[in-house]
Formats: structure tokens, C-alpha cells, sequence
């Protein structure tokens, strides 16, 4: 079994305007506060099931890497025109920096290294069972680490889903109650892939094409100053101020790809930005084959809130397909409000709440939008963007002003291929599957 | 169909600056509408029900002029809509929150473009059919400008948008009711109505439209609201008079029993921060599940555990999410049938709460006369 070092540092990171801010980390090397590229975050890798750990970006390691992040279709769909059948368990997922992966099965080994001046901890929420299968899950954690030392951390990969990993600071029970450590940006996401179906949220649950994890963050400058200084931040005497907001470590036009630096463009076009061709799917059933190596099935996403807002993730062009929030999988019939207010049902969405410290899941169908005219769809030749933004708006400036710049993305639908339909013949799916505006199969150009 | 622009950017104040202008661009593939709306760009101060007076940006038609929320617009699936924007001051979009047309009707102006001259929106709200849960639009939307979004939606850039459903022979509407969405509930058109919660910075009301996009600090991520409003009320009615249309503490409903369709609250979070609203009985003490929610962002809940068969409503599942509490952020919509259990007086109280802290900042409360 191999462990992986993991380093506190901090150090200053530019942020979207190219101001300097203070941070913490959890980094793969240790880093002065005065180094020019601080490690401050964990560049991805895999605990394998079969013992290994494996420096990556991508998972499945043996998949195929999409090109620019987006999948190819393998067919065109002779029912839905315009639209495409893609392929089913074929391509990889690419994942942002801060992410852990870990296989079903495998054994997550840590050794945290504390390079700072004051305590700090790292504590994976939510991994541990609680007291009975109802309860709220456990942490697990390395506990306080003194400056200067190290702690060894060892745990069974939970279920499959997605996990925060943070330093819970003066709450190691309950992180909502102390967000300073986390802010300041020790915090990051553990993926654990579902090994046996690797295309399956979880066992026997959604498919998809392939999926993106977005982890959003809030910055706190004024944290920042006081924590760079030595001082403690007590959120009472000085009360959270964000002013750079985040999706994936970046914001604005960094965030979006048109930055001139084009190979940060590159990795958002990977691990941030979606896009594939327009398919048909059916939120009744994301495993419908339409031939053995095609299904009908959108891209799943994984959202991660490791900051301090409420966020309000609103896509535009598609809604997207709830599934599950914080590891719990909505169900698709009975259903229920809980406690606090909100549909426990998988149900559509085009804004999504995601709380501090929440973990949401949904399928972006990435199919035709639905208010197009038939005459519109069938003429594009190419990408059709759209945007996703948070919709708690003085989420999307930077340091009060340059909207937008803050926690921004967009996806696409790609321009029509000329591929060929299935050499197969294809059944006609069941009702619901099929889909053009005013309801019926449009009228349009063969792909 | 071009492809979007793909300029690059040396920095974000570059990217803020750099809004791709159109004066009156053409509508792309423009066919005969069902539906069409001339939207004018004003700005007027409004006098609120708490006496406050702010400066206040809006849309308005020929027919509805001067009022905040900007006028409500209402289709029918499967009718071509047109909404033609003239700002006449300064350069905005209208963005169709939950209508997905194509990018160029999308309304975004770093996607596609702004507007200084004139342009006329087109998309059409898709047609639902009854048991599928892939198809149909009907619901509750709303629009807004899309250019320094914070500032002008919080400036009031923004009405209401009802996408009624075809009415399928499988289920006809008795009089006086209407569906709520192709196989949904019948509800009574008479105590249709919209709540629509908003708060309020002043210091905002004083920026100017392009605030921050040069690279200033105008603090547009620092929404300190000091007036919370119920916008709305009932649909048959409408706004009355100029200026704020404000719920004033009242609301009808049809009682449970009286063999009428229920009451719809077509509710649309305006704010940036989040709500809860709490049912309970008159005195404000005891809860009660009073409200059964039906839709959200647009698109109905359903029972989608067939993966061959139907998908019902999940209420004709056997499964009606009834509560006494619905908490929900900005930019949600939620649609809610009232079954008040008799005749009588409730309580509908809606808290708003801070983005971090969950504090409740405001509260305002509504007496519901169930009748």
C-alpha cells in the first residue's frame, strides 16, 4: 500500500484581478510562504483497489481520454435528428485539482505534514459510519497536528460519491461551525468511484457518459490579512466579507477559458467546462441502450460547496436531473420534504441549492434545448454555449466590481458531425424518448 | 448559426469591458408570432408600502407601464413568443430564467451580444404530454436584463413569465379552473397568485448602469438589504396602480371542502439570499402542512419508477409533497397548491435569511383567508 504526503503550507495565490492573497493548503510538496508557486493544493490521484497509488487527472486510468474534454458521439440518431448516440462505458473523466480518487475497496493512506507555525488538522467528513445506518456518518481524521510534525492517516475508502475534505479548525465535530481553516483554503474533494460499474453513480444507480466535478469556494481577504499576520480570524469580530468566488480555483474569464493563457484554457476545456453532442435521454431509465455499445445518457455532475454562501448553480440551455444530495440518493417515487424545507425526489432543476459543505449530484441531459425553433436547431453548424452562474449574484464580481467575474462556467453543445446512423437496425424507444419542439421528431438536416 | 466568439482575454477587467455590442441585430429564422411583447426600458422612483422611495429600473409594455416587477407575460405551450427589447438607455439583454432557446435567444450578452437599438427575442415553450416526465414547459419563469446582472435585476429588471399547458381531452378543465400543467391539478383561476420575495440595498439604487465593469470597486458583492417585500398578488387582478405591486399582508385561498379547485401560489424567490416561508395557523404558533408543492423551476415532480411506463404526477402516485415549511434560494421557483383543512385565517410567514450566517434578516407576514 502507498501513501501519499500531504503538506500544509501557505503562501500567496493570484486571483482574478491578479491581486496576491494569503492561503493555506493542502499540498503534495512542502513550500515556503514566500515561494513563487506555493503547493497549496493536491494535484489528483488514485488509490487503486489493488493497492497502488497512481498520479492522475483522469478515471478511469485505462478509459479513453476525451480530447479537450469532450466526448465524441459514435453514432448519429436516426429518430431524434440533430441529435447522437454515445458511447456507453467508453471515456474518462477528468478531475480538477484539491481531488482525492479513491476505488471502492481500496485504503486511503496519508501522511499529513504540518509545515506551519500553528496547529491544523485534516479531516475527510462524513466517511466514517454513524452509530446506526440512519445516523449521521462520522469523520475521519488525523486529529490536531502540532507545527513541525506529521500524522499518519489511514481509512477504508467509504461508499461511492463525493466527500469534503477540510480543517474543521475549533469544530472538528460539526465544520459548519468554524469556516476559517477551510476559507483561508485547506479544503479539497474526495471522489470515491464506484469500481464495478465505473459509469454508474453508484451500483445499480444513474449512468452516465462521463462526469465533472465542480468544487466551489468563497475567498475572504480580510481573513487572509489577519490570518497571514499571525492573528486568530473569529468570524464574530470580523464577519465573513467574500470577494473572489470560485469554481474549480478559478473565477471570471480564467474560469470561463478565454484567458490568453492557453493552457490554463486547456485544463478548464477538461475538468470544468462540459460539452458533448446533443443526445436524447430519457430521465426514467439513463441506462436505455439504443445498441449494445450506445446508451442514452447525459453527463453527471458533481457538486461540492467548500465555501461559505449559499450558492445557486443555474444553468441555462438544459435543466439538469437531481439525483442526490450528500450521498443519499433521491428516490424516484413516494419522496418527501424534510425538515428544513426541502423535495427529497429526483426531480428537474434549473437552479441548484447547494449549502455550505453540501454534495450534489445531477445529470446535465446535454440534449436539444427545449425553447428552440425547430428552423434555429436545424441550421446551427456550430457550438451552441450556454452559461452556468450562480444566481446568488454578488457571487459574480471580483473585489465589488468586473462582472462577470466570479464563480462562472458555461457548456456546450458541439456543432453537428457528419457521422453515419447505427449499421443496426434501431428500435424505436419507448414513449418519451423521442423529442422535437411542439413534441414531435423535427424536420431537419441528416447529421 | 455562427459559432459563439472566442476572443481571448489578457485580464478580467479586459473581459468586463469588453461586452460584445449589437445595436439591433437581427432575429435569426424570425417567424409569425403567438404571442408578442414590446418591452421599453425605464427607470422612475417608486414610493413601497414601508414608505420608502427608491430609484427603481423596469420593463414596461403599452398596456403596463411603470410597474415593479416588470409586467407579467403569459403563453401557451407550443406558441411562437416574440419579445422585443428597446432599451433606449444604456445597453441590456433580456435573459428567459428556465426557457432554453437557442444561444441567440438565450438573452446573455457575453454569450451572444447586447442590446442598445432594438431586439426581438423568439423561442417557443415546448408542448408537454401528459405521463412524460421529458417534455412540456409549462410552469412559472421569469425574465431579466443579463448585462451587470447584480446591479439590474436588484434595480428591478425582472417580471414574471406563466407558460400555461395545452389542455389535453384526457383532462378537460371544468370552468373557472385552469391546470397547472398538462396532467396537473386543476386550480381556481379567480385566487391564482404570485409571491414573489424581494429585498432591497439602497446604496445599490445609486450606481450607475455600467458600475464595476471598468475594474472598480463598487462593493456589488456586498448586498446589505434594509427592506424586504412581498411582491405579488393575485393574477386575475394584477397590478392596480403604478408603482411596487405588493401582496399588503392578504391573501385568498379556497378552503379544503368546499368541492372547488384549490388555490395556485406561483412562488419565485427574487432575492439573493435565501427563505423560508412557514404555514401555520392564524395565531403564528402552531404549523401546519398546508402547502402541497407541484412544480419547481418549471417542470412538474413526477413518479419516474417505470422506466417503460408513465410517469404521474407525483401526487396522482399516492405521494403529494405536502409540508408546512418550504426553504428554497435565489432565483428557485416553486409552484404550491393551498389546502387550508377549513375555513378561517393562516399564517404564511417568510423569513429572510443571510447568505452566510442563515440569520433571519427580515420577516413578513401574511394573513391567508381561507374561504
Amino acid at each position: 500500500m502507498k501513501t501519499l504526503n500531504v503538506y500544509i503550507n501557505d503562501g500567496f495565490v493570484p486571483m482574478v484581478d491578479g491581486a496576491l492573497v494569503y492561503h493555506r493548503g493542502f499540498g503534495d510538496r512542502p513550500t515556503a510562504v514566500d515561494d513563487a508557486a506555493p503547493s497549496l493544493t493536491l494535484p489528483p490521484h488514485v488509490f487503486t483497489a489493488d493497492g497502488r497509488l497512481v498520479k492522475s487527472r483522469k478515471y478511469p486510468l485505462n478509459a479513453t481520454s476525451p480530447h479537450l474534454g469532450r466526448p465524441e458521439p459514435l453514432y448519429s440518431d436516426p429518430i431524434n435528428p440533430g441529435q447522437y448516440l454515445v458511447r456507453r462505458a467508453y471515456w474518462a473523466s477528468y478531475f480538477p485539482e484539491r481531488t482525492i480518487i479513491a476505488e471502492a475497496g481500496s485504503t486511503i493512506s496519508l501522511r499529513v505534514h504540518n509545515t506551519l507555525a500553528d496547529e491544523h488538522e485534516l479531516s475527510f467528513l462524513n466517511t466514517a459510519p454513524g452509530d446506526s445506518p440512519t445516523a449521521i456518518r462520522r469523520h475521519t481524521t488525523t486529529g490536531r497536528i502540532a507545527p513541525g510534525s506529521s500524522k499518519l492517516l489511514e481509512f477504508e475508502a467509504p461508499p461511492a460519491g463525493t466527500y469534503i475534505y477540510c480543517d474543521p479548525g475549533t469544530s472538528p465535530d460539526d465544520a459548519l461551525l468554524d469556516p476559517v481553516q477551510r476559507t483561508l483554503g485547506l479544503a479539497g474533494a474526495l471522489f470515491v468511484a464506484n469500481t464495478e460499474e465505473p459509469w454508474r453513480i453508484t451500483p445499480g444507480g444513474e449512468e452516465f457518459e462521463r462526469q465533472w466535478l465542480w468544487f466551489c469556494h468563497d475567498i475572504e481577504p480580510e481573513w487572509a490579512r489577519l490570518a497571514s499576520q499571525g492573528q486568530t480570524v473569529d468570524p464574530a469580530v470580523t464577519p465573513a466579507y467574500p470577494r473572489y468566488f470560485t469554481l474549480n480555483d478559478r473565477s471570471g474569464f480564467e474560469s470561463l477559458g478565454v484567458s490568453i493563457d492557453e493552457a490554463l484554457n486547456h485544463l478548464r476545456e477538461e475538468d470544468t467546462l462540459m460539452s458533448g453532442a446533443a443526445r436524447q435521454v430519457d430521465v426514467r431509465d439513463f441506462s436505455q441502450g439504443v445498441t449494445p455499445d450506445t446508451v442514452r445518457t447525459g453527463h453527471m455532475m458533481r457538486f461540492i460547496n467548500a465555501g461559505i454562501v449559499h450558492h445557486q448553480l443555474h444553468f441555462h440551455g438544459n435543466h439538469i436531473w437531481t439525483v442526490g444530495r450528500n450521498g443519499t440518493p433521491f428516490p424516484r417515487t413516494g419522496g418527501f420534504i424534510d425538515a428544513e424545507g426541502h423535495v427529497v425526489l429526483q426531480q428537474w432543476e434549473d437552479v441548484v441549492e447547494v449549502h455550505p459543505l453540501d454534495r450534489r449530484d445531477c445529470v446535465l441531459p446535454v440534449k436539444r434545448p427545449p425553447e428552440a425553433t425547430a428552423t434555429v436547431w436545424n441550421a446551427r453548424t456550430g457550438d451552441w454555449i450556454y452559461p452556468m452562474h450562480c444566481h446568488a449574484e454578488p457571487s459574480q464580481v471580483a473585489m465589488g466590481g468586473m462582472y462577470p467575474a466570479g464563480l462562472v462556467g458555461h457548456w456546450a453543445i458541439s456543432a453537428p458531425v457528419d457521422i453515419p446512423p447505427p449499421p443496426i437496425p434501431v428500435e424505436v424507444p419507448p414513449d418519451g424518448a423521442t423529442q422535437g419542439n411542439s413534441g414531435t421528431v423535427s424536420e431537419g438536416q441528416s447529421p | 448559426m455562427s459559432e459563439s466568439p472566442h476572443h481571448l482575454y489578457r485580464s478580467q477587467v479586459e473581459f468586463s469591458s469588453d461586452q460584445i455590442q449589437e445595436g439591433s441585430p437581427e432575429t435569426e429564422f424570425l417567424e409569425d408570432a403567438d404571442q408578442s411583447y414590446e418591452l421599453d426600458f425605464r427607470s422612475d422612483d417608486m414610493e413601497f408600502d414601508d414608505g420608502a422611495e427608491h430609484e427603481m429600473w423596469f420593463f414596461e409594455t403599452d398596456e403596463i407601464e411603470k410597474t415593479f416587477p416588470s409586467p407579467l407575460l403569459r403563453l401557451t405551450e407550443g406558441e411562437i413568443f416574440h419579445g422585443t427589447v428597446s432599451p433606449s438607455k444604456g445597453a441590456h439583454t433580456i435573459h428567459w430564467h428556465g426557457i432554453e432557446p437557442d444561444p441567440r435567444n438565450d438573452g446573455v450578452g457575453h454569450t451572444s451580444f447586447v442590446v442598445s437599438g432594438h431586439y426581438t427575442y423568439q423561442w417557443v415553450p415546448e408542448i408537454g404530454h401528459s405521463g412524460d416526465a421529458n417534455s412540456g414547459a409549462a410552469g412559472t419563469y421569469f425574465y431579466h436584463c443579463h448585462v451587470n446582472t447584480p446591479l439590474h435585476v436588484q434595480m428591478g429588471m425582472f417580471g414574471p413569465v406563466v407558460i400555461d399547458p395545452v389542455v389535453d381531452p384526457k383532462y378537460p378543465v371544468r370552468p373557472n379552473t385552469r391546470r397547472a400543467f398538462v396532467d396537473g391539478p386543476e386550480y381556481d383561476i379567480d385566487t391564482e397568485a404570485i409571491l414573489i420575495p424581494y429585498s432591497l440595498d439602497p446604496r445599490w439604487h445609486e450606481m450607475n448602469h455600467a458600475a464595476g465593469l471598468s475594474g472598480e470597486d463598487v462593493g456589488l458583492d456586498r448586498f446589505e438589504p434594509e427592506h424586504f417585500y412581498l411582491l405579488g398578488g393575485e393574477l386575475a387582478k394584477g397590478p392596480e396602480d403604478e408603482g411596487p405591486w405588493q401582496l399588503r399582508g392578504a391573501l385568498r385561498a379556497k378552503a379544503a371542502g368546499t368541492g372547488g379547485a384549490p388555490t395556485l401560489v406561483r412562488l419565485l424567490n427574487a432575492n439573493y439570499f435565501p427563505v423560508d416561508m412557514h404555514f401555520t395557523d392564524a395565531a403564528g404558533t402552531t404549523p401546519v402542512p398546508m402547502a402541497e408543492l407541484i412544480s419547481h423551476d418549471g417542470r412538474p415532480f413526477r413518479d419516474t419508477s417505470d422506466p417503460l411506463g408513465e410517469s404521474p404526477p407525483i401526487r396522482d402516485a399516492g405521494s403529494p409533497l405536502i409540508t408546512s415549511i418550504i426553504n428554497f434560494g435565489a432565483a428557485e421557483r416553486y409552484d404550491i397548491l393551498l389546502h387550508p383543512p377549513a375555513a378561517g385565517k393562516y399564517t404564511l410567514k417568510v423569513d429572510l435569511l443571510h447568505w452566510i450566517t442563515e440569520a433571519i434578516l427580515f420577516t413578513r407576514v401574511v394573513t391567508i383567508t381561507a374561504e
